[in-house]
């Protein structure tokens, strides 16, 4: 009994080691890719944005999007997984190893989730270059600010199954992009805050939570920035870990169901 | 000149084949945009004005406008880089009695009538999804389908530029990243050159060579307020001369890569 548990641990290990490499050898790609979106809406923002009304302005996109990276990057490896899926299947050798076969889509996920923070974090001292001349955290909690780090990447890394999934065929990618991560991104509060939209419409505000993002930005606004007039802390970290759980094992059902596996 | 009127028999063919292509996924193109517009519409005419944005939805509804011609050529380019990546179709239609110039420059027709018909499709959309709200006073039909027109030539041009510089589809991420994304950021999505002008003038004189910004400025020109835009026949004037470079170098790199003649 022992020793095939142990066995699994190591195959599991193994795997995790080799999707670790890979992205290891990339790392510097992504990373350069991800500057460029993040540092050039941030430079913009704090630059040109003022004159056009929003003052002070960068720290919030900043934070915003250097959060919500996570939830490309969980894109990005679902399209990658579709490929294969619906190429050369070479996740099928995986499903061979004497490993049960829902832990190959939990470490799907977990590479994911390390991606993401691993990237996330590596963007922040850029983003700090940009905004050095403002006072742009008043508020930072180191605790806070990465407790909700690590609970947005067990949320990026669980939904990476759900977005594997939901595209069926690569023909599909604008679809999927446009119709379901679009609107929950832009939706999720990544420039306004909540409290603005229950200003607006509560009925559309309480509709947003529907969407974990709204969670996941809120609460990285409220380790930062501003505290007070973001959702509370607490609440939305048990909220993007109840979503995390439950994306995590309606991904695994339906990617069992997908790749017919016992 | 027999031989003209085949060369433009078979030009035509080609483009109503490709256009016969995009009507089969025209539904699902219509959809996206639609959903794409009414978010950004919604968001920027009702959300933001409450965080201290200026203007309202009609500013970002042309922007829309040409982030859909603008982006809208990836379609056309990734199937393409796909394409000589992989099967090389293309090499079939290079077999055809059709010079190999006028080949590619059906690609770039091809992609900017694909752009043109899309993007055409937002104004209305946003309009009719926020009718009382977007007003357009100072609205020209006439500007605005120049404007189109050029920004859709440009972009098809620009097309083959980014065709001929991409060696593998592996590379589509980086021309995403590292060419469209800084064009269209600094190009003027939700500011005016004016505005850039003020704040950082030697990056506005630097942009100046950025043809984005121009297709911005010209939209804003013939549909927004005028005097907060750049001149729109200077617009106009430089989306067309900027196509030329951008067509030459595509069409040269392209038939080095294929060994055309």
């Amino acid at each position: 009994m022992n020793n095939k548990i142990m066995l699994q641990i190591s195959t599991f290990k193994q795997l995790l080691q080799r999707d670790l490499y890979i992205f290891h050898q990339s790392f510097l790609h992504k990373l350069k890719i991800a500057l460029c979106w993040i540092l050039l809406s941030v430079f913009v923002t704090k630059l040109f944005l003022p004159s056009m009304g929003l003052q002070n302005f960068a720290p919030f996109i900043f934070i915003s999007s250097v959060i919500s990276y996570g939830f490309f990057i969980a894109m990005h490896n679902a399209i990658a997984l579709v490929e294969d899926i619906t190429t050369d299947q070479a996740i099928l050798y995986e499903l061979t190893l004497p490993i049960p076969q829902w832990i190959i889509f939990f470490k799907f996920a977990l590479t994911t989730m390390i991606q993401s923070c691993i990237i996330s974090v590596a963007l922040i001292p850029f983003g700090l270059l940009v905004l050095m001349d403002i006072h742009a955290f008043p508020h930072f909690s180191y605790g806070k600010f990465i407790t909700i780090f690590v609970c947005s990447s067990i949320f990026y890394g669980s939904f990476s199954l759900i977005f594997t999934t939901v595209l069926k065929n690569m023909h599909q990618i604008d679809n999927v992009w446009l119709r379901l991560i679009f609107p929950m991104w832009y939706l999720g509060c990544w420039q306004f805050q909540w409290k603005t939209l229950y200003n607006i419409s509560p009925i559309l505000a309480y509709l947003d939570f529907i969407n974990p993002m709204t969670f996941i930005m809120e609460a990285s606004r409220s380790a930062t920035i501003d505290p007070v007039g973001s959702l509370p802390f607490t609440f939305c970290c048990i909220m993007i870990l109840i979503y995390a759980s439950i994306n995590c094992y309606i991904g695994i059902y339906w990617m069992k169901k997908r790749l017919d596996c016992l | 000149m027999q031989k003209f009127s085949l060369q433009l028999h078979v030009f035509l063919k080609l483009l109503k084949r490709d256009l016969t292509v995009f009507a089969h996924s025209a539904l699902d193109n219509y959809i996206n945009t639609l959903s794409w517009v009414l978010l950004s519409l919604v968001v920027y005419q009702f959300i933001m004005p409450k965080m201290g944005w200026i203007y309202a939805g009609d500013f970002l509804l042309v922007s829309c406008v040409i982030s859909k011609a603008f982006f809208g050529i990836m379609d056309g380019v990734t199937s393409m880089v796909a394409d000589l990546d992989g099967d090389k179709t293309i090499t079939y239609d290079m077999t055809l009695p059709i010079s190999h110039t006028l080949l590619f420059i059906k690609i770039a027709l091809s992609n900017a009538i694909y752009t043109f018909l899309l993007s055409l499709f937002v104004l209305p959309a946003g309009k009719l999804l926020l009718w009382n709200y977007i007003q357009l006073p100072h609205f020209n039909i006439l500007k605005f389908f120049i404007i189109m027109t050029a920004t859709s030539i440009f972009a098809g041009f620009f097309s083959l530029y980014i065709i001929g510089t991409t060696q593998s589809i592996m590379q589509i991420e980086d021309v995403w990243s590292v060419k469209l994304f800084p064009l269209f950021c600094l190009g003027g999505f939700n500011f005016t050159w004016k505005i850039m002008f003020q704040t950082t003038p030697w990056l506005a004189y630097l942009n100046l060579i950025n043809p984005v910004m121009y297709m911005f400025e010209g939209i804003r020109s013939a549909t927004l307020e005028p005097s907060i835009s750049l001149p729109f026949w200077i617009c106009i004037s430089f989306l067309l001369i900027a196509s030329i470079p951008m067509g030459y170098i595509g069409i040269y790199l392209l038939k080095k890569r294929l060994d055309a003649i």
